[in-house]
């Protein structure tokens, strides 16, 4: 037996080529990415609709609506005006560069300044894939549990801003939101976290805030 | 559970850059793990198994190496390895990306990997 090395073996190299590729493609067009990654029902969906109505009127918005299956999503952003693309991945657990290169195929990128690529419902797997957007956030609710930043604790070491969704339900659930904010902040000191109500729009301006985005 | 998404990734970085006759002999695909990659590797050595099965890779095994974290600091110029938040309830140890001298935002420069560092073939040596 006897070994021989790999020049270039990284297995994720297309990927980030992909990656690199949506990235030029973007910036070409003016174009700022969001990649919102979190649980099914973390309330991704509420928190970008609720993002648009703060600020509609400083930037042309778009959103990509990743789910495994359906037009849930999609139907959402239709309804609140926003600019949106269906990405179904029928199979996958997680939105890759090759498929959010089909949405900005599709997409009007010369009228928009900003887009939203909401990640398919998942806490693990959309990690690992680089999707050539600007900025991350992950969004955790708290019916979810107070410990969910334990149970995934590398997305949230390796993301800077958290949204601690759905607050108004704490007390309701018994739930302290400030445990998982304690949590994040202890494995990642510069991140941020913030509570927020989507469907009341609580903590809206503090997460525009932190995109540096400009709000109305 | 993206390790099959992973395992297809991985056959087609050696279809890529080794030659068939090469694939079909090799016995170990020795792979470098960071840190950082949330990674099962029971999950992947189990994909890879079902992946290529009845190809030129089938019967072929993974060993996994793992990659440290190494930061560099934006301010104090630090570099090294990261603190590692060891509260039990976390279940493992959880990496800090912070600099461990001065407290500041880092770059991280090593504990990304998820790379095929060689193969093992089987007979034959490395001049032939």
């Amino acid at each position: 037996m006897h070994d021989i090395n790999l020049e270039d073996g990284d297995i994720l190299a297309k990927q980030k080529e992909l990656a690199k590729k949506n990235e030029d493609k973007l910036n070409q067009h003016g174009v700022n990415a969001v990649n919102v990654m979190g649980a099914i029902g973390s309330g991704k969906t509420a928190l970008i609709v609720a993002i648009y109505e703060k600020i509609k009127d400083n930037y042309r918005m778009g959103a990509v609506a990743g789910d495994v299956a359906g037009t849930d999503d999609y139907d959402r952003f239709e309804v609140a005006g926003i600019e949106a693309y269906n990405l179904n991945t029928h199979s996958d657990c997680h939105l890759d560069a090759h498929l959010v290169d089909h949405s900005l195929e599709s997409m009007p990128l010369d009228d928009l300044d900003l887009l939203f690529v909401e990640n398919v419902g998942n806490l693990v797997c959309p990690a690992d894939f680089p999707l050539g957007t600007d900025r991350e956030v992950v969004v955790i609710s708290v019916t979810e549990g107070e410990d969910m930043v334990r149970k995934h604790p590398k997305i949230f070491s390796q993301t800077d801003i958290v949204a601690i969704n759905k607050v108004d339900l704490a007390e309701a659930i018994d739930v302290d939101p400030e445990v998982p904010k304690k949590d994040y902040e202890e494995i990642n000191p510069h991140g941020r976290a913030i509570f927020t109500n989507a469907t009341e729009a609580r903590g809206i301006d503090e997460l525009v805030e932190a995109l540096e985005l400009d709000s109305i | 559970m993206h390790e099959y998404s992973i395992a297809e990734e991985l056959i087609n970085t050696l279809l890529d850059q080794v030659s068939e006759a090469k694939l079909s002999s090799t016995e170990i695909v020795h792979l470098e793990i960071g840190e950082l990659q949330v990674i099962s590797r029971e999950a992947l050595t189990q994909a890879f198994k079902v992946v290529t099965e009845g190809t030129l890779l089938e019967g072929t095994k993974l060993s996994y190496e793992d990659v440290p974290i190494l930061v560099r600091c934006e301010d104090c110029g630090f570099q090294g390895e990261v603190n590692y938040e060891d509260d039990f309830s976390l279940h493992f140890s959880v990496p800090v990306l912070s600099c461990p001298k001065c407290g500041s935002t880092v770059d991280i420069i090593q504990g990304n990997e998820m790379a095929v560092r060689s193969l093992t073939l089987a007979g034959g040596d490395e001049n032939e």
